[in-house]
């Protein structure tokens, strides 16, 4: 799996539009064991574009959701944890729609993993198997590690001011600042600088991790001097 | 050992569950043993249900065959079965008045000898994922009490399970750990807003957030994401104010 982060680091926007995530997705789904996987973004009612991963079934799998507005990834945003689905047999119950639409095109294990960080919510990734059977410890732990990774990547994304932090070539990866590293500060300084910036929580985020990257310093210790009020960000020069 | 000293040493052993070389299997079969002591029964034994939902027995108080057997012709029907599908205890069957809902089951048990038999639920919040069993020589050998006893030991017995649940199992572990990760980061963006807010210390923001969960009786969890977020429904505890006994600044 590590060797997937850093395949996601060398891609910029351009790559992704053009759909060249691709080789970065399909390594992701090797490495976990799975057919498929693909990360959405937007979580209203406009639907989920796909933005990372353009494999055809994975969309077939997200036009599903969006038609019959239930399944696994509207069930991972709703409660914030992943939806492990081993066995879709279980499922018709809970999806009565999606599930046999899902079984018509070769699906029968699901994976849904909500891409957020904290109140943050960018998107969610969706792994997809014709095999039936469970993640093992193994994979779900990577499987957690690329979400964590896609949900850098994504928050860059929607933030296009911030986008050269996160594609410039010799850029630290996107695990540069995964949230191993983030510490109470970190988060204490999003919830801060969104106020300073009166902007949502996600811009402020990538704000910091920008204004990190540019400053060569980690994105810890410029939370740190946030959360003690050495930096406030509505007094930065532009 | 009184029955409180061995209660106590029951709870006691659930903390070993969280460390590391902790053998499950030889946890479930001690706190078995521990029933059979506490209830004054004659055996107990733990099933659980896998992902199919199809029970298997775990451990049990004594580790013979002729036990197990019975735990065995409850795939299709049994009190166990009953207590994991309905998630109420079945307590107090006598097996002879039985024979016609547990055929199999009952005449295997009554041929060891045991003339009742009680199934406590092992329950996560609304999921049940198996059973305690208990068998006696006797009827209706145990009290309320008692079964209220039996239905903590079965809880203990989740507790240790959840905590050290096998690969297979790992993802409702792992699911409720990102949960609960997921909410603690939610909180400290709220101190975080909350301290930018008001000029107050990330501190100072978290005993806000308590307080006023606590005054307006609801969870710490969904006021930091409303405080994070700044919904309106946070307006009170975003609104503009001044506290005393802080180093906030006059704005």
């Amino acid at each position: 799996m590590t060797a997937v982060l850093a395949l996601l680091g060398g891609v910029g926007a351009r790559e992704r539009s053009a759909g060249l995530a691709s080789p970065g997705a399909a390594a992701a789904a090797a490495a976990l064991g799975v057919d498929g996987i693909a990360a959405g973004m937007g979580t209203g009612p406009a639907g989920v574009v796909l933005a990372w991963g353009q494999q055809e079934t994975s969309t077939a799998l997200e036009d599903a959701h969006f038609t019959l507005g239930q399944g696994p990834s509207v069930e991972a945003l709703a409660d914030g944890a992943p939806i492990l689905v081993a066995d879709l047999a279980v499922a018709v119950a809970r999806w009565p729609a999606f599930t046999p639409a899902a079984q018509a095109l070769g699906v029968n294990a699901v994976f849904a993993f909500p891409l957020q960080v904290g109140a943050i919510s960018v998107g969610v990734l969706l792994a997809h198997r014709a095999v039936v059977g469970p993640l093992s410890a193994q994979q779900l732990a990577d499987a957690l590690a690329l979400a964590d990774a896609v949900t850098v990547l994504l928050l860059h994304h929607a933030a296009p001011e911030t986008e050269a932090a996160s594609t410039s070539p010799g850029m630290p990866r996107p695990g540069w600042a995964a949230p191993t590293t983030y510490r109470a500060q970190v988060h204490q300084a999003t919830g801060m600088i969104s106020v300073q910036l009166n902007v949502d929580l996600a811009e402020a985020l990538a704000r910091l991790r920008a204004h990190a990257y540019a400053h060569d310093r980690r994105v810890a210790d410029v939370a740190d001097d946030v959360v003690a009020r050495r930096l406030r960000f509505d007094q930065l020069e532009s | 050992m009184t029955r409180e000293q061995q209660l106590a040493e029951a709870f006691v052993e659930t903390a070993d569950t969280l460390v590391d070389d902790f053998d499950v299997i030889e946890f479930l079969h001690t706190l078995a043993q521990r029933c059979v002591a506490l209830l004054e029964i004659d055996a107990a034994g733990l099933m659980l249900a896998d992902q199919r939902g199809a029970l298997h027995a775990t451990a049990a108080s004594a580790e013979n065959a002729r036990l197990l057997e019975l735990f065995e012709l409850q795939t299709d029907a049994g009190p166990c079965l009953d207590a994991f599908r309905t998630g109420e205890p079945v307590v107090n069957a006598d097996l002879h008045a039985n024979e016609h809902k547990w055929p199999r089951f009952a005449e295997a048990a009554e041929a060891a000898g045991y003339v009742s038999v009680h199934a406590l639920p092992l329950r996560l919040r609304s999921t049940v994922i198996g059973a305690l069993n208990l068998f006696c020589s006797q009827l209706d050998s145990l009290s309320d009490a008692d079964i209220r006893t039996g239905q903590a030991l079965a809880d203990v017995a989740t507790i240790g399970i959840l905590a050290q649940r096998n690969l297979h199992q790992a993802e409702l572990l792992t699911t409720q750990l990102q949960t609960a990760l997921n909410s603690r980061v939610i909180i400290e963006q709220a101190k975080g807003v909350l301290a930018e807010r008001h000029r107050i210390t990330v501190d100072e923001g978290f005993a806000l957030l308590r307080d006023y969960s606590r005054s307006n009786n609801r969870l710490l969890s969904d006021v930091a994401r409303d405080v994070a977020v700044r919904a309106p429904a946070a307006g009170e505890l975003l609104a503009a104010r001044t506290y005393s006994a802080t180093s906030a600044d006059a704005d």
